[in-house]
């Protein structure tokens, strides 16, 4: 019972603790944007705004809910959903630090869960999050809905090929799908055994993939402002909004955090092996936070592409790429 | 624990594999379709055999339903108003064809269910059951030197059938597109 | 082995009822006044033109189907990947490397292919 106890507090603390960042997530983009732009961003709920995703939350919640005439009901309120849980049940199989020991209770690891299958867990479920932008996009009776979803299911799973045969480097060099085990395997002390630096070539795939993937900027084609208005949520409106809004930042941090894992050594802390779990949590945080970071920093900085440049790189330089990475990794590993 | 959630994992799959053939749009059919793997997935990983759950949803659920979703909206058959001209297409009214399909729905259904029996019969008998791996995932490592050896011949023939499956989906989406739409020049 | 699948099982319930139940509150909070055009669909104060449910390009299937094939090459090689240190240490990894080779060799041949016959092509 208390085993059981310590996993419900761990599960709820690391699924609040994901939706908390990325409510502040959404409130430091625009505060990061008005600053590029030299603008005040929001300033008036709260310190520095602080409150401003609990007041857009509320906002969002007494809003009037539009379903367009020709919608199918049922699908149209299921996508929402379709589209965030799968991008949150991701976050289960990132380890965030080591043994954790708080006031002499041993907690166990500081994840949700560290499944043996773990990265694969990670892309399975993830790649359903697909189904919330298609059904989405159809269900809203829309033009700009429905080119907007065909899009951006186009565009993710091209670059989910990528990022799996890119994992693959990685998982082939530590021989497990753990998460845990492939941290570990690159927790020596030294920074020089992080991924990162025996595979250089997958790490800036995997990055710039991962923005194709979350569909982020400069390849946010599924939303593209000026062409289609808002892509496939063009139609909705309250919190089902608030939901994809959600799912995309909760994809992004999932993603941060998967990008630190796998290449930066995960909750490793430089120079030295056996840090204390707040100190590991600290340094995975750091990471973390810096490609949370530069999601955002992309996007206030770089233009957008065409779609068909972005299936080109996908399925012409990357797809290539990283499959040649794969077999240059595997014949390193297996002609050794 | 395990039994009951094997029991709603079941009963999920067995209603939602007959709301794929009852649902009157097609979409609402991937959908149940979708959710039907998504339960095979929790009795496979019930059963012991994560990867093979894995595997269901990431190739199943991920890859394959979205290519039926994309041929649902390819063919446009999302009819979803009354008034959509779906309804009026002889082919719904067409008695001869929907006995057609009844008559091989019962056969494959008789099939099948005597294919089940007699699988049963066979794992009943105590030497035959399927046993889970034991340690979880470390019957990865065997099944992947079952098939970089024992049976590396039928894994090279995968990729030959993979290969053979593109040729023929290029081959039929060339012709599609050989026919150039009206005020388009052939190219 | 099932058990560190249980927080999953709690993490499938907390998420599901969070969207679930969102979803639905502001259906119930959220205010509702009919007005006719509020129906409509979105196309920048346009009336809508036509229907919305388009007849989409050739190169969505396609895609698709690539994608699957070269999603199940993934989930052969994953076996591998996770395999190739103990195939090394077995004294076999030159010889399940060259199986590899082939197989991915013949699927690089259908991208190719895919690639000459212009089934990449997206801007014409």
């Amino acid at each position: 019972m208390n085993d059981f106890l310590i996993i419900l507090i761990k599960t709820c603390v690391i699924y609040g603790c994901l939706i908390g960042a990325a409510a502040l997530m959404t409130l430091a983009e625009r505060k990061f944007s008005a600053w590029m732009q030299l603008r005040y961003g929001p300033n008036r709920v709260g310190p520095w705004g602080l409150l401003q995703p609990l007041a857009d939350g509320v906002k969002f919640i007494f809003k009037e809910e539009l379903c367009p005439d020709g919608a199918n009901p049922w699908i149209f309120r299921l996508a929402p959903i379709l589209s965030a849980v799968p991008a949150m049940l991701t976050v289960a199989v990132i380890p965030f630090a080591g043994d954790v020991n708080l006031f002499g209770v041993d907690c166990g690891n500081l994840s949700i869960t560290d499944l043996d299958i773990g990265v694969l867990f990670l892309v399975a479920i993830g790649g359903l999050s697909v189904y919330g932008v298609i059904l989405g996009g159809w269900a809203s009776n829309s033009k700009y809905s429905l080119l907007g979803g065909l899009r951006a299911s186009a565009q993710m799973i091209s670059y989910e090929l990528s990022l799996i045969l890119i994992i693959l480097c990685v998982v082939a060099m530590t021989g497990s799908l753990d998460l845990r085990a492939i941290t570990e395997a690159q927790n020596t002390g030294n920074p020089l055994s992080w991924n990162v630096f025996s595979q250089p070539l997958a790490f800036v795939i995997f990055v710039i993939a991962t923005f194709a993937e979350t569909n982020r900027h400069p390849f946010d084609f599924a939303e593209c402002e000026p062409e289609l208005v808002a892509g496939f949520h063009t139609e909705y409106s309250s919190m089902k909004f608030a939901l994809f809004f959600l799912g995309e930042y909760c994809a992004m941090i999932v993603m941060a955090c998967l990008t630190t894992t796998l290449f930066l050594g995960g909750y490793s802390v430089p120079f030295w092996e056996d840090a204390p779990w707040f100190v590991e949590l600290g340094s995975f945080c750091a990471k973390a936070g810096f490609f949370a970071f530069l999601f955002i920093w992309v996007r206030w900085t770089l233009p957008r592409f065409r779609f068909d440049q972005l299936m080109h790189l996908g399925w012409k330089v990357f797809l290539p790429l990283a499959l040649a990475n794969l077999l240059v990794t595997g014949a390193v590993i297996s002609l050794a | 624990m395990v039994d009951l959630l094997f029991y709603v994992a079941a009963l999920v799959a067995v209603l939602t594999a007959v709301g794929v053939v009852l649902a009157r749009n097609p979409v609402v059919s991937v959908v149940s379709l979708l959710s039907c793997f998504g339960s095979l997935a929790v009795i496979y990983l019930l059963a012991g055999f994560q990867f093979l759950a894995a595997i269901q949803i990431l190739v199943y659920g991920g890859a394959i339903m979205v290519l039926f979703l994309f041929v649902v909206m390819l063919l446009n058959l999302g009819g979803l108003n009354p008034e959509d001209e779906d309804r009026d297409d002889p082919l719904f009214h067409d008695r001869r064809r929907s006995a057609g399909g009844l008559a091989v729905a019962v056969a494959l259904g008789s099939a099948s269910l005597i294919g089940i029996l007699r699988g049963a019969r066979h794992l009943a008998e105590p030497t035959n059951g399927l046993v889970p791996p034991e340690e979880g995932f470390d019957a990865l490592p065997a099944l992947a030197e079952a098939m970089f050896t024992r049976y590396s011949l039928p894994f090279e023939a995968a990729s030959v059938l993979l290969l053979a499956t593109t040729v023929g989906v290029m081959v039929l989406a060339k012709r599609q597109r050989s026919i150039p739409p009206a005020g388009e020049e052939r190219s | 082995m099932l058990e560190p699948y249980l927080p999953i099982l709690l993490l499938v319930g907390i998420t599901a009822a969070f969207g679930v139940v969102n979803v639905i509150v502001s259906d119930l909070l959220g205010g509702h006044r009919a007005v006719v055009s509020k129906g409509d669909s979105y196309e920048c104060g346009m009336a809508p033109e036509g229907s919305a449910r388009l007849r989409l390009s050739i190169h969505f299937y396609l895609v698709a189907v690539l994608f699957i094939l070269f999603d199940v090459e993934s989930v052969f090689l994953v076996l591998w990947a996770v395999a190739a240190k103990s195939f090394t240490a077995a004294g076999v990894g030159a010889l399940v490397f060259a199986e590899i080779l082939v197989f991915v060799g013949l699927l690089l041949a259908a991208l190719v292919y895919v690639w000459r016959k212009g089934g990449l092509q997206w801007d014409r």
